[in-house]
């Protein structure tokens, strides 16, 4: 645009004198490109309705870049659109609607109640549609994150919204426009009175719309969630809950119930005794995503389900869904349910192709009095995948070094020897355990972890430690060290013993040449215990 | 001393005289009429006049104030714009002669300017037209 132009149009901005509204408004007929454009800005900076509703009647004929230019008049063309709605005129209703649309004017929501609630307007309808559509964009900024660009209180916009909602709920008798109620709903708090007056009495006028909109209204999930988090929650909202098996309200659910709960939502929850979206067969792969179908078991245990329709639930995951993941989940969720059909199943998701669902099997083995449990977790111990192995482990964490190390003295040899094996392989953290043991300062721990090595046959992996304890100060510790280290028949070891042999104590060079005697003649089986303290005093 | 006696003795004898002593001044003029403050008159109506014509002028060209004036608008464009007497006549005529509904629509209406279908009235003044298109838009 021209400076010159630009300077007419900023004096017609500024100007006090209301001669520029019919000038400006003549020019939108006349005129197009930049003076048009001037003109749309000009009348929409100007505080005149009139003006305003001149732009509101040209809307459908503006292009995107002009409309656009109509922006900065929401709020200051509120009282236009409300002329606009209320005229009668099809083309400028048509118009005004869309414009509230664009603007988001939850203000004008009263006036459009009105309009709604008589049913002889033709523009009833398409009234009562926007006022869905508002209290729709409404909710949403409401439950969602506030864009603080938008200087407009959510809240109040829907305090301001529900006081007409509510007064027109009242009316439902009267005008009988199920779309008002359902728009009460969607706005409403769980602490709207009117809300729960008439989800308390069936006899209400609104009930069933108020039912069905819970029921089945996707805008009405975030009360449905809202109810859930409250104390009190009338027992008509935690029906409709149940009854719903749309995927958007239960991918809502389930998500909820997989994290951390209020005691509220915990309560609710408990007295939901069945869930249709848990129902088999609703739990299509289709429906459900695979993370919703993993924290479907998550919800049934949360809620009040039987015994029965858990297993009934987390059958028919283990065994038909196709997704490893959700078999897990599934196998995961029988730990609370003791029953011989929960056994069966475990046992059934031990032969499961996925390691995913063995290891989640492995993992409640254990803790449940089944033949055989013990030697095929031992087994398991074994596998090829990394997974089972580590839940073999888990399972078996009662076979841990620490543990046998306490008992140790109270275990006879044999059971020392076998149950050694089971503690090497499953905790990982034996062999530094008994290293940093055979690095401890008391003697009787050295002596013990050397015994303790041999019994966990792992004198091989630990000859090096053995070897430095030839060393040690305390002779005993270097008998046994070199006694242990005939199990080690390498050319280090045996260069070690031969120094050991030159030891100034008899009892380890007894040891040492006892070791490597052994060694060169494998058929001498070298004497099984440490020397004992009759030894050492001798 | 002996004079100042004397008069004021002969004035004490004339007493009698004394209560007419301002008859003569009163019936020296006589009572005032309607010419004797015209010209009073006619001074407090100029100044008048001149006072409302100054007031006038400077309401007329107050743009600060709240009106619906479609003339004043076109002096406020023309103001802004710094067009001069002759144009802003020639603008007049112009709005005129497109029956334009108000003077101010010239400023916004580029057509009005179409030298090919100028009014005969306006023809001669083409060129200065053509430059006012020129300088508004």
């Amino acid at each position: 645009m021209k400076k010159s132009l630009q300077l007419t149009f900023e004096t017609l901005r500024k100007s006090r004198n209301d001669a520029v509204v019919p000038v400006l408004i003549s020019t939108l007929d006349r005129t197009e490109g930049s003076v048009l454009e001037g003109a749309v800005k000009t009348l929409i900076s100007r505080r005149n309705s009139e003006g305003h509703l001149a732009v509101i009647r040209r809307w459908h004929a503006l292009n995107p870049d002009q409309r656009r230019l109509l922006k900065p008049g929401r709020g200051r063309i509120t009282t236009a659109l409300r002329d606009a709605i209320v005229s009668g005129d099809p083309q400028l209703f048509e118009n005004a609607c869309e414009l509230i649309v664009e603007f988001s004017d939850f203000d004008l929501i009263p006036v459009l109640v009105t309009l709604a609630e008589d049913r002889s307007s033709p523009q009833a309808l398409p009234a009562t549609k926007l006022i869905l559509k508002l209290a729709d964009r409404l909710r949403k900024m409401v439950h969602g994150t506030r864009d603080y660009s938008d200087r407009r209180d959510p809240q109040s916009l829907r305090r301001f919204a529900l006081a007409s909602l509510e007064r027109s709920a009242s009316h439902y008798r009267r005008h009988r426009r199920s779309e008002l109620v359902e728009a009460f709903v969607i706005l409403a708090s769980t602490s709207s009175g009117t809300l729960r007056t008439i989800l308390n009495d069936p006899h209400h006028a609104c009930f069933q719309v108020v039912i069905q909109t819970l029921t089945h209204s996707e805008s009405a999930i975030d009360l449905l969630l809202s109810f859930l988090q409250v104390d009190r929650t009338p027992q008509t909202v935690l029906n409709a809950m149940s009854h719903r098996v749309d995927a958007a309200f239960v991918s809502r659910l389930l998500q909820y119930a997989s994290e951390e709960m209020t005691p509220a939502g915990r309560r609710n929850l408990s007295l939901i005794q069945s869930f249709s979206c848990l129902k088999p067969q609703h739990l299509s792969c289709s429906a459900l995503s695979v993370v919703d179908r993993q924290r479907s078991v998550a919800l049934a245990e949360a809620s009040g389900m039987q015994s029965d329709d858990m297993l009934e639930l987390i059958e028919t995951l283990l065994l038909s869904d196709e997704v490893p993941q959700v078999r897990a989940a599934a196998c995961a969720g029988l730990a609370s349910l003791q029953s011989d059909r929960a056994d069966r199943l475990i046992l059934q998701a031990m032969q499961d192709e996925a390691p995913e669902v063995e290891a989640a099997a492995a993992l409640l083995l254990r803790k449940r009095r089944i033949t055989g449990s013990l030697s095929k977790l031992v087994q398991l111990l074994d596998s090829p995948h990394e997974i089972v192995r580590d839940a073999a482990r888990q399972a078996l964490a009662d076979f841990s070094f620490r543990t046998f190390s306490a008992r140790y003295e109270t275990l006879p040899d044999k059971v020392r020897r076998g149950t050694g094996e089971l503690v090497v392989k499953i905790d990982p953290q034996a062999i530094p355990e008994l290293v940093s043991e055979l690095q401890a300062t008391g003697y009787q721990r050295r002596l013990k972890a050397i015994a303790m090595a041999k019994s966990l046959k792992v004198v091989q992996r630990i000859a090096q430690t053995l070897i430095e304890l030839l060393g040690d100060e305390e002779h005993l510790i270097r008998a046994a060290a070199a006694e242990a280290l005939q199990e080690c028949p390498t050319a280090e070891v045996q260069l070690a013993l031969l120094q050991a042999s030159q030891d100034h104590s008899s009892v380890v060079q007894s040891a040492a040449k006892n070791s490597l005697a052994s060694m060169a003649n494998p058929a001498i089986s070298p004497p099984a215990d440490p020397p004992t303290s009759q030894e050492v005093a001798r | 001393m002996t004079s100042w006696l004397h008069t004021t003795a002969l004035l004490a004898a004339q007493h009698s005289h004394w209560r007419r002593l301002g008859d003569g001044l009163y019936r020296s003029k006589s009572r005032p009429e309607f010419a004797d403050f015209l010209p009073y008159l006619i001074f407090a109506a100029v100044l008048a006049a001149v006072i409302a014509v100054v007031v006038l002028i400077i309401k007329r060209n107050d743009m600060s104030e709240s009106c619906n004036d479609p003339q004043k608008l076109f002096r406020e464009l023309s103001r802004a714009h710094r067009l001069g007497r002759a144009n802003r006549r020639l603008l007049s005529q112009l709005a005129t002669a497109r029956k334009l509904r108000q003077p101010a629509e010239v400023f916004l209406s580029p057509a009005a300017f179409e030298l090919s279908s100028l009014p005969p009235q306006l023809r001669s003044q083409q060129p200065r037209l053509e430059k006012l298109r020129e300088r508004l838009f």
